[in-house]
């Protein structure tokens, strides 16, 4: 064999040896952001005045709302009838666009940025409305984690009106993939993603009942930190940074575990079609624990 | 000189293919007798159905890296996906719980307890994962209820 044979071969296991790793390495290097999406899809029925949202209908909306709230939202939607045909806002990467669909064909309406400052004064706005009206309010710190949040996300707002009664709304997608940090210090007291909850006496009673039971769960399995993640339906569960089995959840499996963890009423409220493309998990450490930066992909 | 080893890595290279691809349709073709545990009402097999839902039928089905379970009228309800270092992971938080929850409810004997059960049960666990990891051709069992005794024997050869 000549030497432009060996030339050749050569030349393949050092592409074979260097470069395929190399784009390995450099895809792995390289990740993005995690990212959050929300698609929503909100349908008004203007024969009826009832409304259906993320793929429940109005009487499902009605329960986890309470009726008044939702006729009065119907209602007052509905008297903006005329322009409410199908509206589309999107957000995301700092920009916001309002788009007009018609027939298929997608107007821009406006579009507009939304600069942190103006986050901060949204935030500022929600503040004010809580502190008024409940127990609880955003701290900077929190507002911190919001405003990085929004960067990181994808949201869809869908809006349309109609008078057919088989219209029905899209089912809700949800998908934060990276896992919502939870801190248990030695107090049992509980941070969410380094913000520590403030909550009424008898919730905060309750809140470290449950957080002694999880201390005692984890100092029992000789674990400090625990990420459990439901990915549009698989199970993903890591202790100590390390992967554990993964379950894959058939709608059957799915039916057995809402109607033995989540009870009847909320079980039923759950739907499969929403549960099978989402993303959502916690990242539980408790004192001692370290985050393991799991960020949960398709 | 040089073709003869030449030749010789072929052909080295060519049985051994060969025999990875005979040993892997072998395998694939290799149907095992299914065992049907019977179970009876109150008993822990009957338990068993019982946590899964399970009215007349439970299928646990191994194969390496995979374990299936399925209900009535093989209606698929989990598949618990593994590589052996997770399911040894798997394992020791699991020994871990249960040994410690346990001692914590069972003061008198603790010491003797961690001291001779724990290194024997968290090996004998790990073997039995790395059993299950390993077993090259899975297994399947079938669970029924019946109303009488429980007792086990050979189903049909439809694994």
């Amino acid at each position: 064999m000549d030497r432009k044979f060996w030339l050749v071969m050569l030349v393949a296991v050092l592409i074979v040896a260097f470069v395929v790793p190399a784009q390995g390495f450099a895809g792995s290097g390289d990740e993005p952001d995690p990212e959050n999406k929300l698609f929503l899809d909100i349908v008004f029925n203007t024969e009826t005045g009832t409304m259906q949202a993320g793929g429940y209908t109005h009487e499902e909306l009605s329960q986890l709302f309470g009726p008044e709230i939702l006729n009065a939202v119907a209602e007052g939607a509905l008297e903006f009838e005329g322009i409410l045909v199908h509206l589309r806002l999107i957000y995301g990467s700092g920009a916001m666009r309002l788009d007009s669909i018609v027939e298929q064909q997608v107007q821009q309406l406006l579009s507009s940025t939304w600069t942190e400052d103006e986050q901060g004064n949204a935030l500022d706005l929600l503040n004010k409305g809580l502190i008024e009206n409940t127990y609880y309010y955003i701290p900077p710190s929190g507002g911190k984690m919001l405003t990085e949040w929004i960067d990181t996300s994808v949201v869809q707002v869908d809006v349309r009106a109609t008078d057919q009664d088989k219209e029905v709304s899209t089912p809700l997608t949800l998908v934060m993939e990276a896992p919502i940090q939870f801190d248990i210090a030695e107090d049992n007291s509980v941070a969410v993603e380094g913000i520590d909850l403030i909550l009424e006496p008898e919730a905060d009673k309750t809140m470290r009942e449950t957080a002694q039971i999880v201390v005692d769960m984890a100092n029992a399995a000789v674990v400090d930190n625990v990420v459990a993640g439901w990915n549009q339906g698989e199970i993903l569960l890591y202790a100590d940074g390390g992967k554990l089995p993964t379950i894959t959840v058939h709608e059957a499996g799915l039916d057995l575990l809402l109607s033995e963890f989540a009870g009847a009423q909320i079980a039923e409220l759950i739907k499969p079609e929403i549960l099978y493309t989402s993303t959502i998990g916690v990242d539980v450490s408790v004192p001692g624990g370290v985050h393991s930066e799991i960020i949960f992909k398709d | 000189m040089k073709h003869v080893v030449f030749f010789f890595i072929l052909f080295v290279l060519v049985v051994v293919s060969l025999s990875i691809l005979v040993y892997t349709e072998f395998v694939e073709q290799i149907v095992l007798p299914v065992p049907t545990l019977r179970a009876s009402e109150g008993d822990s097999l009957h338990t068993l159905m019982k946590m899964f839902q399970a009215e007349e039928e439970l299928t646990i089905e191994v194969k390496r890296g995979v374990t299936s379970i399925s209900t009535d009228e093989n209606k698929k309800m989990f598949d618990v996906i593994y590589t052996q270092e997770e399911l040894d992971r798997l394992l020791k938080v699991i020994v871990n719980l249960v040994f410690n929850l346990n001692a914590q409810e069972s003061e008198q004997n603790l010491l003797t307890q961690v001291e001779t059960d724990y290194p024997a049960l968290k090996e004998n666990l790990y073997l039995v994962g790395r059993f299950i990891d390993n077993f090259p051709f899975g297994f399947k069992v079938n669970i029924e209820f019946q109303s009488n005794n429980t007792n086990l024997q050979e189903g049909d050869n439809n694994g």
